[in-house]
C-alpha cells in the first residue's frame, strides 16, 4: 500500500569554506506521494535550496557535500547511484526550476538550443524533431515558437522563467523541484507563472516540491507543508493542519508576520532576531534564541519531532502532545 | 553591424590623429637643440644655426604642425631621417615585418598558452595543479622581460648552443625573441582565464545545465568555456599593447633591427622624423589589432551583435 514516491530521510548537507563548516541541512525527513505537492517554507538561508540540490545531487562540490541521509525515488536510494546513473535521472525524472530566471539561462545560447539540449539528452531525437518539440513547449508556456532562435537577454524576467519552466518540463519529469519560481518576478507575473506551473503539472501528473517563503503562494498551490528553519523541519503536515493549527512558535511567527485583510490589528509582528549562524548552531532547538516560549529545556540536547495529530508533526517540546520514541521513529522513516 | 564597424574605424582615425598631435608637440617642446645634437659639440654656432634653418625647426609651432600633418596624412610622406638622410619610409618598411612578426606571433602564443593554462588551472580549481600553474604564472609576471631574455641567451645559446644568441637570419633567430615577448602575457592571460572560469563555475546556468543531466565535460565545454572566455577577448587588446611596449626591449636585447630599436636610436639621436614615424606605426598597429579584437567580440557575443543589428531589434518588438 506504500504509495510513497519520494522519501527523504535524515538528509544532511554541509558547505566547507576553509576551516569553517556551514551546516545547511541537518537531518531533514519528508515524503511525497505521486502527484502531491509539498511546500518547503522558510527564510532565506534556511537551507531550502540545498535540500533541492541535494535531491538532484547538483550541489556545487566543493564546497557543498551531502554527509548523511537517504533520498529514495520509488524505493531506490539516489545517494548511492553512480554519476552516470544520475545523469539519466536528472532532467528526465527530476527537473528543477531555479530561483532567479535572470541568471538561470546561459546568455550565449538561444533559448531554443537550451531546451533542445535537455530533450536530446534523454530522448533519441534528431535536432529537427527536438526543435519541433521545443517549439511546442514554448507555445505551451505562452511564448511564440518563432522566438526559439532568440537569446535570453531578449526576454523579460517573466518570459525567461517561462523558458525555464518549458525546459524543466520538456522531458516530462515525474518530480519537479521549483525553487522559489516566482520570488524574482513582479507580483502580476507571479500569479501567471504559478498558474502555468499548476496547470502544466496537472496535465502531466508531475509531483512537485515547491520552495517558497511566501505563505500566500503555498496556500494556493500545495497539499502539504514543511516549515524549514536552520536546516531542520520545524513543522510538517498537510496544508490544512499547518494553516489551521500551526503548532510551532516559528510557524506562528511566520503567520503573524503576514499582513492580513481581516485582522483588527494593522501592525505586523515580524519575528525578532535573525537566523542563527549556520557555522555555529546553538544547542537544543535552533529557534530558541528568538522564541517567545523558550525555556531552559529548549537550550539543551536534541529536540525530537512530536506528533500533534495524525499527519501533523512539530519539532517543539511545547507543542502539546505527548512525545514518544515510537513516534519519532515513525516520523523519521517518513510515514506520518 | 556596419554601423558598429564604421564607428570603430572612426575612433581609430581619431586616435591616430591624436597620437600624431601629441608626439609632435612633445618633440617640439623637448628642450635642447636638434642641430646641436646632430652636429656634435665641436660644431660652430653658425653651423648649428644653418642646420636648424635647413631642418625648418625655427618656424612657428603651428606652421610646423600643419606641415607635419599635411606631409604625413595627405602625401603619406614621413620625411627624411635627419641622421642618415634616407627616407624614413624606406627604413621603416625594411624593419616593420620583423616587429610585426614578433608582435603577432607573441600574441598568438599569448592567447593559446594563456587560455590553455588558465583553463587547466580553472577546471582544477584549488587543487595542486591549479596552485602550481598559478605560482609559475606569478613568477613570469614578476620577471622583467630583458632578464628572461638574457637568461635564455645564456642557456640556449651559450650553454646548449641550440639557438643563435642575436641578430637576424633564418626563422631560428626569431624563436627566443617571440617566446620572451609572450611569456609575461601568457602568465597574465592564464591568470585572467582562470579567475574567469572560477567565476562562471558558480553561475546559476551551470547548475541549470547540470540539472538537465548534461555530462560534466560537456557542461564545461558548452556552457562554462564560452562564457568564461568572452571577457578574455577584451583583454587581448591590452595584452597586445603590452607586447608592443616591450618590443623595443626585446629587439635591443636580441639585436634585431626592428621598429622598436629604430625608435630608440632615433630618440637618442634626436632624429625627429624617425621618432614620429615609428611612434605612429606603433599606434596604428595597436589600434588595428584592437579594432579586430572588438569586431571579434561583437561578432561572438549575441548581446553586442543584437545591439547593432536593426533587423533583430525590429523582430523582438
Ligand atoms: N555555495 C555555498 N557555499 C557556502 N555556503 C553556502 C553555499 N550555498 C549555500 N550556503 C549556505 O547554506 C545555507 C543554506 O542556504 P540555501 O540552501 O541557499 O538556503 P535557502 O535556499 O533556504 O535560502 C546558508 O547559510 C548559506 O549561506
Ligand atoms: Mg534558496
Amino acid at each position: 500500500m506504500d504509495n510513497t514516491f519520494l522519501s527523504v530521510k535524515d538528509l544532511e548537507v554541509i558547505y566547507t569554506s576553509g576551516k569553517k563548516i556551514v551546516r545547511a541541512v541537518n537531518g531533514v525527513s519528508f515524503s511525497l506521494q505521486r502527484g502531491e505537492t509539498l511546500a518547503l517554507v522558510g527564510e532565506t538561508g534556511a537551507g531550502k535550496t540545498s535540500i533541492a540540490k541535494a535531491i538532484m545531487r547538483i550541489l556545487p562540490n566543493p564546497p557543498g557535500k551531502i554527509v548523511g541521509g537517504v533520498v529514495e525515488l520509488e524505493g531506490e536510494n539516489l545517494l548511492e547511484k553512480s554519476e552516470a546513473e544520475m545523469l539519466e535521472i536528472r532532467g528526465e525524472r527530476i527537473a528543477m526550476i531555479f530561483q532567479d530566471p535572470m541568471t538561470a539561462l546561459n546568455p550565449l545560447m538561444t533559448v531554443g538550443d537550451q531546451i533542445v539540449e535537455g530533450l536530446r539528452l534523454h530522448n533519441d531525437l534528431t535536432f529537427a524533431e527536438a526543435k519541433k518539440r521545443a517549439e511546442e513547449m514554448l507555445e505551451q508556456v505562452g511564448i511564440p515558437a518563432v522566438r526559439f532562435v532568440e537569446y535570453p537577454f531578449e526576454f523579460s524576467g517573466g518570459m525567461r522563467q517561462r523558458v525555464v519552466i518549458a525546459m524543466a518540463l520538456a522531458c516530462n519529469p515525474d518530480l519537479l523541484l521549483a525553487d522559489e519560481p516566482t520570488t524574482a518576478l513582479d507580483v502580476t507575473i507571479q500569479a501567471q507563472v504559478l498558474n502555468l506551473i499548476k496547470s502544466l503539472r496537472q496535465k502531466y501528473g508531475t509531483s512537485m516540491i515547491l520552495i517558497s517563503h511566501d505563505l500566500g503562494v503555498v496556500a494556493q498551490t500545495c497539499d502539504s507543508v514543511a516549515i524549514v528553519y536552520a536546516g531542520q523541519i520545524m513543522e510538517y503536515g498537510t496544508k490544512r493542519h499547518v494553516f489551521k493549527n500551526p503548532c510551532h512558535p516559528y510557524t506562528r511567527g511566520l503567520f503573524n508576520s503576514l499582513p492580513s485583510m481581516n485582522s483588527d490589528s494593522d501592525r505586523l509582528k515580524p519575528i525578532e532576531g535573525t537566523l542563527p549562524d549556520p557555522t555555529n548552531l546553538p544547542d537544543g532547538c535552533p529557534f530558541h534564541p528568538r522564541c517567545p516560549r523558550a525555556t531552559q529545556e529548549c537550550k539543551i540536547g536534541v529536540i525530537e519531532p512530536v506528533k500533534v495529530e495524525p499527519g501533523h508533526i512539530c519539532r517543539c517540546i511545547h507543542a502539546g502532545a505527548e512525545k514518544s520514541v515510537e513516534d519519532s521513529k515513525r516520523i523519521h522513516s517518513g510515514e506520518v | 553591424m556596419a554601423e558598429y564597424i564604421l564607428k570603430r574605424c572612426l575612433a581609430l582615425i581619431i586616435i591616430v590623429f591624436a597620437t600624431a598631435f601629441i608626439i609632435f608637440t612633445i618633440l617640439y617642446f623637448t628642450p635642447g637643440d636638434p642641430a646641436r645634437a646632430l652636429l656634435g659639440a665641436s660644431a660652430s654656432d653658425a653651423e648649428v644655426a644653418a642646420m636648424n634653418e635647413a631642418l625648418g625647426v625655427n618656424r612657428p609651432y603651428l606652421v610646423q604642425l600643419g606641415d607635419f600633418f599635411y606631409d604625413t596624412f595627405i602625401r603619406f610622406d614621413f620625411g627624411e631621417s635627419w641622421v642618415y638622410g634616407r627616407p624614413v619610409y624606406e627604413e621603416l618598411a625594411a624593419r616593420l615585418p620583423r616587429t610585426v612578426l614578433i608582435g603577432l606571433s607573441a600574441m598568438v602564443l599569448n592567447l593559446f598558452f594563456g587560455l590553455l593554462l588558465g583553463i587547466f588551472a580553472g577546471t582544477h580549481g584549488s587543487k595542486w595543479q591549479d596552485s602550481l600553474t598559478m605560482a609559475i604564472a606569478m613568477v613570469f609576471i614578476s620577471c622583467p622581460d630583458f632578464w628572461v631574455a638574457l637568461m635564455m641567451i645564456v642557456l640556449f645559446s651559450l650553454k646548449l648552443g641550440w639557438l643563435p644568441p642575436y641578430g637576424i637570419g633564418g626563422p631560428e633567430y626569431y624563436i627566443m625573441p617571440i617566446i620572451c615577448a609572450s611569456l609575461g602575457g601568457i602568465a597574465v592571460n592564464a591568470r585572467q582565464t582562470r579567475s574567469s572560469i572560477l567565476e562562471v563555475y558558480r553561475e546559476d546556468y551551470i547548475t541549470t545545465a547540470r540539472s538537465k543531466g548534461q555530462r560534466e565535460s560537456v557542461v564545461v565545454r558548452r556552457h562554462m568555456l564560452p562564457n568564461a572566455l568572452m571577457p578574455i577577448i577584451t583583454t587581448i587588446g591590452t595584452g597586445f599593447s603590452r607586447i608592443v611596449a616591450g618590443s623595443a626591449v626585446i629587439e635591443t636585447v636580441f639585436s634585431i633591427p626592428g621598429v622598436g630599436t629604430y625608435m630608440l636610436s632615433a630618440i637618442n639621436g634626436r632624429d625627429y622624423p624617425a621618432v614620429r614615424a615609428s611612434v605612429l606605426f606603433f599606434a596604428v598597429f595597436t589600434c588595428i589589432v584592437m579594432l579586430v579584437v572588438d569586431l571579434m567580440y561583437a561578432f561572438v557575443d549575441p548581446r553586442i551583435k543584437a545591439q547593432y543589428s536593426r533587423v533583430r531589434r525590429a523582430k523582438v518588438q
